[in-house]
């Protein structure tokens, strides 16, 4: 569960290793205006990159669009299980959805594939 | 007082080395995860070739089948190929989502940019994957599945044409 000014780690090796959270995209009000909202696991994110790898292509203080793969708050399923992480994570997306970096670290949520994110979830390790 | 059974202590747990070698002996291979498949294995394998052939005749290039079951648990077949344009590579998706439909296999999700780089039609247990050569060489899925199996999907009489590059 992340939310405006949230920090959570970045799981992908783009070289940027921790976002800050500045817009949870999806939201508005009927006039038009944004709402408050809390960004689950496949939700898009504007994050700030808050910290990177020198010599990488992402840096300090750059803005990204971004998919919530891990949270901290238990996600319910439809049998009646739920799902949580040790850590709040995300994967930075260019504008088209693809993910800026190649490969993704640690293990991403079933969910993901049913919101369309079928690229972030081929690129992981392990799917839970 | 009847005595009590003297309960014997549990055995420990066969150590992964033991079961490694186990299985080097009986010549199974490790596999990691389960498959996720319902339906018949068998099935799914001849869908996945049929894809694989079709991509072919398509003419995408470099078409690799792969055979992840027991390796992802998100699917059981991989297919990767490389189109040509932007429309050849929407024509094979819809190609292959009309195959889907004629074999039971609908659609489940498809996916694709703006550029059209990269495309993903996703058929639950066999995931196809069409990508621009550039995008294919730049995520290189073929590495991170270098694991799996590689599945021989060509047409008996035409294994030779694709391996002179004459198909």
């Amino acid at each position: 569960m992340l939310q405006q000014e949230t920090r959570c780690e970045v799981a992908d090796n783009s070289g940027a290793k921790i976002a800050y959270v500045i817009r949870v995209y999806g939201s508005s009000t009927r006039s038009g205006k944004f709402t408050r909202r809390m960004a689950f696991i496949g939700d898009r994110v504007l994050v700030s990159i808050k910290k990177a790898l020198p010599g990488s292509d992402v840096k300090a203080g750059d803005k990204s669009k971004a998919v919530v793969v891990r949270t901290t708050k238990a996600t319910r399923r439809a049998d009646g299980s739920y799902v949580k992480f040790d850590a709040n994570a995300v994967v930075l997306i260019q504008d088209d959805g693809n993910p800026k970096g190649t490969r993704i670290f640690g293990p991403v949520a079933r969910e993901l594939r049913d919101k369309n994110y079928m690229k972030i979830v081929s690129l992981a390790p392990e799917v839970v | 007082m009847p005595e009590k059974p003297k309960s014997s202590p549990p055995s420990p747990p066969p150590s992964p080395s033991a079961t490694r070698s186990k299985a080097a002996e009986t010549g199974e291979t490790h596999k990691r995860f389960a498959t996720t498949s319902v339906t018949d294995p068998a099935k799914v394998r001849a869908f996945a070739i049929e894809a694989a052939r079709l991509c072919a005749d398509d003419k995408c290039d470099d078409v690799v089948l792969l055979d992840v079951t027991g390796v992802s648990q998100l699917s059981d077949f991989i297919i990767i190929v490389s189109g040509t344009s932007d429309r050849q590579m929407h024509s094979t998706a819809d190609d292959l989502e009309k195959l889907g439909i004629q074999e039971k296999y609908t659609i489940y999700r498809r996916h694709a940019d703006e550029r059209t780089t990269w495309i993903v039609a996703d058929f639950v247990d066999v995931v196809v994957h069409i990508f621009e050569p550039n995008t294919r060489a730049h995520y290189d899925l073929e590495m991170l599945w270098s694991d799996a199996k590689r599945v021989a999907w060509e047409r008996p009489d035409q294994t030779k044409k694709h391996r002179a590059g004459q198909a």
